[in-house]
């Protein structure tokens, strides 16, 4: 995917990746121009022998319709559960109250609010270092949570970026 | 000197006498072994009746209308409770309630069944232990640290959980770990945590080994299954997503 290049050193191990950047990562969107660097951050953070963690609910986030295969089961990737200590971090950081405010602050409907509420929960849960998000809500919930978030842009390589200047003033 | 139709639930050893006696342990093993005596002669229209504490060590009594049925199903629940014969159906949750009080007895006290003359201790399987409630049923990405025993025991670590932790797993969970000891794997199991959140205990219920290719699978997965996303030009909005 060209010239998007990945500082290594910025990587954390273990990172919670969230759907948008899933899908930039592993589908075909030649159009968007974040898709580039997305892809390069997943080999980049697989290279790194990194642990991409995808949380459950958005898995029902990306399903539109019937499953044809089961998910695979790898050494860099897991799925993680939305489970009975991921609950009760979602009541304790994350609670009824708080998820309401920011749905009255941004007009955006609780249902969705909830959702990235409990991928966030799922991050906490499974001790990610970091969610990786394009979703401003998300990042003000990972703020709030007290985990760190970053866009995939947050680990380009800033060498590959003077070099590129150069380029363009060429 | 028993009568031939009294029917007794005794505990013997230290602390075990009327004034002294764990209330709660008394009513719960009385109730449970009489319950499964009842169900074991439920055929023979086995009843009890009345109920009185007696001070030898301490037991429950109670009369019995037929004092022959009553010996022979208890002869028959000593058997279901030790282990030595598999409960009929319908009796596993009795036989575990007897077996559960028993366990809830304290050191050193044993359980009786009387039956006018007649007495046996109640006792459990060696290795019997009982379901700590309550369960959490998960999966998690775990390293295999160890497993193996006669009853197998697997020993676990998983980035999401403190610490090392141990399951039970049944010989052919046991095989399936084997086959990726010392390495990753995704496990379902149950589990139970103490009240600082650790597994404290539970099984193992399925093993599923972890392919190399991260990315193959992956991409040919979403290609498979996700690939009308492409067709997605706002993707955030399709998500209820804000990406300010």
């Amino acid at each position: 995917m060209g010239d998007d290049r990945i500082d290594k050193t910025l990587l954390p191990k273990r990172v919670l990746v969230d759907s948008s950047v899933l899908i930039m990562a592993l589908g075909d969107h030649a159009d968007d121009q974040r898709a580039p660097i997305c892809v390069a951050l997943w080999d980049a953070l697989i290279q790194a022998d990194a642990q991409i963690l995808i949380a459950a609910p958005s898995v029902a986030e990306l399903l539109r319709s019937e499953k044809k295969t089961p998910l695979p089961r790898t050494v860099h990737v897991q799925v993680v559960a939305f489970d009975l200590p991921a609950a009760e971090i979602l009541a304790d950081k994350l609670p009824q109250r708080i998820l309401k405010a920011q749905a009255v602050a941004t007009g955006d409907p609780l249902q969705y609010i909830k959702y990235d509420a409990m991928i966030v929960a799922c991050a906490l849960r499974h001790r990610a270092e970091s969610v990786i998000t394009y979703d401003g809500q998300m990042v003000e919930m990972c703020r709030v949570a007290a985990i760190r978030s970053n866009t995939p842009q947050d680990f380009r390589d800033q060498q590959t970026d003077i070099f590129r200047l150069f380029d363009e003033n060429a | 000197m028993a009568r031939d139709d009294e029917f007794q639930v005794e505990i013997a050893g230290p602390g075990a006498s009327p004034d002294t006696v764990d209330t709660l342990r008394l009513l719960r093993l009385g109730l449970a072994f009489t319950e499964l005596v009842r169900r074991l002669g439920a055929e023979n229209g086995l009843a009890f009746t009345g109920l009185s504490v007696v001070e030898k060590c301490v037991s429950l009594s109670c009369a019995v209308n037929q004092p022959q049925a009553a010996k022979a199903a208890s002869a028959r629940a000593l058997r279901l409770v030790s282990g030595n014969e598999d409960p009929p159906h319908g009796a596993e949750t009795a036989t575990d309630e007897v077996r559960g009080a028993i366990i809830a007895l304290s050191p050193g006290q044993v359980a009786r069944v009387l039956v006018g003359p007649w007495a046996a201790q109640i006792s459990v399987p060696p290795d019997f232990e009982p379901h700590p409630p309550p369960w959490e049923r998960t999966e998690q990405r775990v390293h295999v640290v160890r497993v193996g025993g006669k009853r197998p025991i697997a020993r676990l670590r998983s980035d999401s959980e403190d610490g090392e932790f141990s399951l039970r797993a049944t010989p052919e969970m046991a095989q399936k770990l084997g086959q990726v000891l010392y390495r990753d794997a995704d496990v379902e199991m149950e589990v139970v945590r103490d009240a600082s959140g650790r597994i404290e205990g539970g099984r193992v219920l399925d093993v599923h080994p972890l392919e190399e290719d991260s990315d193959t699978a992956w991409r040919s997965w979403f290609r498979d299954n996700l690939g009308e996303w492409d067709t997605v030009d706002d993707i955030e909005g399709e998500l209820g997503r804000r990406s300010d």
